[in-house]
């Protein structure tokens, strides 16, 4: 009996053993990890090898969506883009005026650029890029939506002058285009890929950019090939495959067994798993800046939040770089101005933290009341960051103020109607500034018109503003356009229509021990760059 | 043979009211949950708010503005002619989505049928062979541990030995046969174990009983009687096991397709869910509820092959 019980004691000891150690310790913390050279330092390549990444989505979704693929695999290229500091960056535009009133606007071609099935890049390529982006009233994609008449709002048409110049013809002036019409927004495809009437893809379209999509396996990967005739500087590494890992852990696992070599895209890897992989030497972080902006929207139609004062003390009681420093790792900026730090008209504007501040204004407000607040983010967010938890941080920190929060995840429908119902106390989401344009951005949440502002029951009105942004609108002044973004920035910082948090920023980790490439750009990753070390 | 095709033919007429009952449960369920497919789909892209009007539009192409019934007869309908209708996420043909998704899933229900039944007859037959000794005692345990662990623990625990120690497996994917391995291994065992408990019961029940003792009077050797006589009465409990366990596998893993990247129809239900697109849901509890009704009518003629003692239908 004894023996038997001691035989018990020793099995239920190694199973315990099992299950600790399936708990998973990360690499770097192993003794043996450590001093020895890791795995990977005495890899040879070959150029021809193919350099395999991950992200949690896919970036070549099909026909369905109308880019087809995301601008980050390099299949297309756009007319304009940006540079770092964010302004206009001509692509396959080479160059661009306009006229007095801002109603056409000329852009002159890159000369010398092919498609991937050999034709040439032309003036009419572009008229007909332009006619199809007409049929796009609401282009879908999961990227960014395709809205004709938002990008180009009074479109008249794109005329060719000669073989490598076009104008482009609007009924208003449309002073800040080249804004509007950063990346995704002018896409170029060659003509014969796409149905006449609806614009959406029949076929996998030819684009120029560096690389050419040789397979997509749904669900699974993309795999990519350099384009040999591309007009810029060649690709570095001839194969690369975009896998799809939708599972934040299974990534870690693949970076770390060299399964793959990098994490690209949003949400590439959870702040946390991040900094575990950085104890390892194998592992660097390339920190991109981006357009991406965390922010809490309070509901002000028919609550105490359309007092200002109080919007002034929720965010007076945030410590927003704690959160960033304890739950994002510190790779994050933290902001209370409502514009994104990538748009040239960006200005820096203080972020206050004074709990006692804070308590103040809500006793003005609320005397010796409490009110409840129902806080809600979308389930998806949680891939991106840990959300609960700062909501959670933020819930305790409005109970000092009065403010009795409740923190609830709900899915992406529940969030529509209730969004539409005025059901979200607060809404804790992302706003990423697809195009540059301040005016875009600032209209939609400052003007009593704008579309979060009324979508979001935010209730947020200022005649002052509406003057502003209706002289911003139409200035033909870059200057004064300027001018006017940083004085509706400052009233933003003030009144707070919304609360913004924090910059996000990407964190791509990469195995640097294989690869190069990475944090050749400060604000984007260009796979064109990306090489092997170490190549025979 | 006829009381079988009876038997074959009163089962499948009974399938057509579960399915039916299935699918208005499956359609009632979408209803009472909050959430617009048409707000949904219009706010594909979370950074752009769709006017109502464009919901509207929206609603009215696809069809919700149409009375509920109208809305389920429509796609009850078109179910039967093969039209399974169209995700109203993304636009894709639900029929064609599911079966671009289902070799995936087939593979991997397929590979870990094969575990659950290799496994468990072989661990049942060995737990019984030594039953009482330390090998059954151990065995024992072992499998009660195995049958505890979630199936994702045992995922996660999976990826970091063979991928991130050992590194002689895939962490995900399905680019070949050996990404199957893990997630296989992943569902199938705690079922596996579950078989060779059954089984080693189930002979064990047999064992005492007094065809096993006439086979021993006439001098049959002890394999003999395990393996001819006593196993073969003694597995129709794990046949009918392992049929529901593949029947439910049919229908995908959601979380061990979602943990090792396996797109399936386990993962295709979880988005389907998630982003409320009720013509997918329909589709997929459509085709689960046939594959499973189907699956455990096969079970049931082979446990009557098996064990002609059972009679089809209830009836002694």
């Amino acid at each position: 009996m004894r023996r038997k019980q001691r035989f018990l004691s020793l099995l239920l000891g190694a199973a315990m053993a099992l299950s600790l150690a399936g708990c998973g310790e990360p690499a770097a913390n192993r003794p043996e990890a450590d001093p020895s050279p890791s795995p990977s330092d005495a890899v040879v390549h070959t150029s021809d090898e193919e350099l395999v990444l991950a992200g949690a989505r896919t970036l070549a979704p099909g026909l369905e969506d109308v880019y087809f693929s995301h601008k980050l695999l390099g299949a297309w290229e756009p007319l304009i883009s940006v540079d770092e500091k964010g302004n206009p960056a001509g692509v396959l535009a080479e160059s661009w005026e306009r006229n007095e009133d801002a109603t056409v606007w000329t852009f002159h071609l890159r000369q010398g650029v092919k498609f991937q099935n050999g034709e040439d890049f032309n003036a009419d390529v572009v008229v007909e890029n332009f006619n199809r982006y007409q049929l796009m009233e609401s282009g879908y994609s999961q990227y960014t939506t395709f809205k004709v008449n938002d990008l180009y709002p009074g479109l008249i048409g794109c005329e060719k002058v000669d073989d490598h110049t076009v104008n482009v013809s609007f009924t208003e002036p449309v002073p800040r285009l080249l804004f509007n019409m950063k990346d995704y927004a002018s896409c170029i495809f060659y003509p014969g890929s796409w149905d006449q009437e609806t614009g959406y893809f029949t076929e996998q379209p030819v684009g120029t950019g560096p690389y050419i999509i040789k397979e997509v396996k749904e669900d699974a990967y993309a795999a990519v090939t350099a384009f040999e005739d591309y007009w810029g500087e060649p690709a570095k590494t001839r194969n690369i495959r975009v896998r799809i890992i939708t599972d934040p852990q299974a990534r870690y696992a693949a970076l770390d067994s060299e399964e793959i070599m990098g994490v690209l895209d949003l949400g590439a890897m959870p702040a946390t798993l991040g900094t575990e992989l950085l104890k390892d030497d194998r592992f660097g972080m390339a920190v991109h800046t981006s357009n991406i902006t965390h922010m809490m929207l309070l509901k002000g139609e028919d609550t105490k939040f359309s007092d200002m004062r109080l919007r002034q003390a929720v965010s007076m009681a945030i410590d927003r770089q704690q959160i960033v420093d304890q739950l994002w790792g510190g790779y994050a900026k933290p902001t209370q101005n409502l514009i994104n730090r990538m748009c040239p008209d960006w200005v820096e504007l203080p972020v206050a933290y004074d709990m006692e501040k804070a308590k103040e204004l809500a006793k003005e407000v609320l005397g010796e009341e409490r009110i409840s607040l129902d806080m809600y983010t979308r389930s998806l967010y949680l891939d991106r960051g840990p959300y609960k938890e700062m909501m959670e941080y933020i819930q305790s920190q409005l109970s000092q103020i009065g403010i009795d929060a409740t923190v609830n995840v709900i899915d992406s429908s529940a969030y529509s109607e209730m969004s539409k119902a005025g059901e979200l106390g607060a809404n804790f989401m992302t706003h990423g500034m697809a195009n540059l344009n301040a005016y875009i951005f600032l209209n939609m949440y400052m003007s009593g018109d704008g579309s979060y502002n009324k979508s979001q029951h935010l209730n947020y009105h200022n005649p002052h503003v509406e003057e502003l942004l209706t002289e911003m609108k139409t200035t033909l002044d870059d200057d004064r356009f300027h001018a006017l973004a940083v004085e509706l920035q400052e009233i933003a910082n003030t009144e707070l229509p919304i609360i913004p948090l924090f910059y996000d920023t990407s964190n791509l980790i990469y195995n640097k021990n294989q690869i190069t490439g990475y944090e050749d750009f400060t604000d984007h990753l260009d796979l064109s760059h990306l090489t092997w070390l170490g190549v025979q | 043979m006829k009381q079988t095709l009876g038997y074959m033919l009163k089962k499948l007429l009974w399938t057509i009211p579960i399915l039916l009952g299935i699918t208005f449960l499956a359609f009632g369920l979408g209803l009472i949950s909050r959430g617009d497919p048409a707000a949904t789909r219009a706010s594909a892209d979370p950074n752009y708010i769709p006017t109502e009007e464009e919901i509207q539009a929206l609603r009215e192409e696809m069809g919700l503005n149409d009375p509920v019934f109208v809305q389920y007869v429509r796609w009850i309908r078109n179910a039967v002619h093969g039209d399974l209708g169209t995700s109203y996420i993304d636009d894709k043909p639900v029929l064609s989505e599911m079966l671009r998704l289902l070799p995936n899933t087939m593979l991997l229900s397929v590979m870990a049928l094969l575990v659950i039944l290799l496994a468990g007859f072989l661990g049942g037959m060995l737990l019984t062979i030594f039953r009482d000794s330390a090998v059954d005692f151990v065995g024992r345990i072992l499998l009660v541990i195995l049958m505890s662990i979630p199936g994702f623990c045992l995922a996660y625990f999976m990826i970091w030995l063979f991928a991130q120690k050992l590194r002689i497996l895939p962490t995900s994917g399905v680019e070949s046969m050996a990404s199957f391995l893990m997630p296989c291994l992943a569902i199938s065992i705690g079922s596996a174990c579950v078989v060779i408990r059954l089984l080693r019961s189930s002979i064990l029940g047999e064992l005492p009983k007094n065809y096993i003792l006439t086979a021993q009077a006439k001098g049959l050797g002890r394999r003999q009687i395990l393996f001819r006589h006593a196993l073969r009465n003694s597995l129709v409990p794990s046949i009918t096991y392992s049929a529901n366990t593949f029947g439910g596998l049919v229908g995908g893993s959601m979380i061990t397709e979602s943990v090792f990247s396996v797109p399936g129809i386990g993962s295709y239900a979880l988005s389907a869910i998630h982003n409320r697109d009720y013509v997918a849901i329909q589709g997929y509890v459509l085709f689960t509820g046939f594959a499973f009704v189907l699956i455990c009518l096969l079970a049931d003629l082979l446990c009557v092959w098996m064990n002609p003692q059972i009679q089809l239908g209830g009836d002694s």
